[in-house]
């Protein structure tokens, strides 16, 4: 999670408009966006997310923990949030591949990228903390 | 250290030593997720293309939505990496 939460952290710098909803017409602050990637950490649901973002990060959760509990309205419903089905296959795509590979990594005990900051602990207006 | 054996840079021959100079290429080091894998070379390829085809190819969805679905997938299995 943590490598990704720095990834997330630079993309959104160069493309918040994708994720954040972000009232006013102002680029969000570097505050605000060390804030956004902390509060993802912590809970997604606590981010201001478009309302499309919202639903396909639900299901992303839907997918990593209840697999088997998927149906076709799940589809149809991101469909419906505006979602094209090349989206819906694609995110689907990221969901697998970071359920296989947070396996590897806690099956055989890899360790945490000591260079990176840690995201998440930290207040919601606070940078990165060092590690 | 991985609970496994894995290869150093300065240990990697033949098609490992290709794939860890890519890493340096592109990230300018080889990251623990890399390494891991390193005594099987050929699932290490494989899954080093399925991240960057998934996570970097052409998509209608932006990388700042694929890093926000990795950071909630991993959030909800409570893997720390």
């Amino acid at each position: 999670m943590q490598a990704h939460a720095n990834d997330l952290r630079s993309e959104v710098e160069r493309d918040w408009r994708t994720v954040m909803n972000q009232s006013g017409n102002e680029d969000p602050t570097i505050l605000q966006l060390d804030a956004f990637v902390h509060q993802a950490v912590r809970d997604w649901r606590g981010c201001r997310l478009p309302p499309a973002v919202r639903a396909l990060v639900a299901h992303a959760e839907k997918v990593t923990g209840q697999p088997a509990t998927c149906a076709a309205a799940d589809i149809a419903g991101l469909r419906h949030s505006g979602w094209s089905d090349a989206a819906i296959h694609d995110a689907v795509q990221v969901i697998a591949y970071f359920n296989y590979i947070n396996r590897v990594a806690d099956a055989l005990g890899v360790e945490p990228e000591s260079s990176l900051p840690s995201w998440g602990e930290a207040g919601p207006d606070s940078g990165p903390a060092k590690p | 250290m991985a609970w496994i054996e894995t290869i150093s840079d300065a240990a990697a021959e033949g098609p490992l030593r290709q794939l860890f100079d890519a890493a340096h290429r592109r990230a300018g080091r080889v990251f623990n997720i890399v390494r891991v894998p390193s005594l099987n070379p050929p699932v290490l390829k494989a899954g080093i293309g399925l991240y960057q085809a998934v996570m970097f190819g052409s998509s209608d969805l932006s990388r700042a939505q694929r890093e926000l679905l990795a950071v909630v997938v991993s959030k909800t299995n409570g893997c720390h990496y």
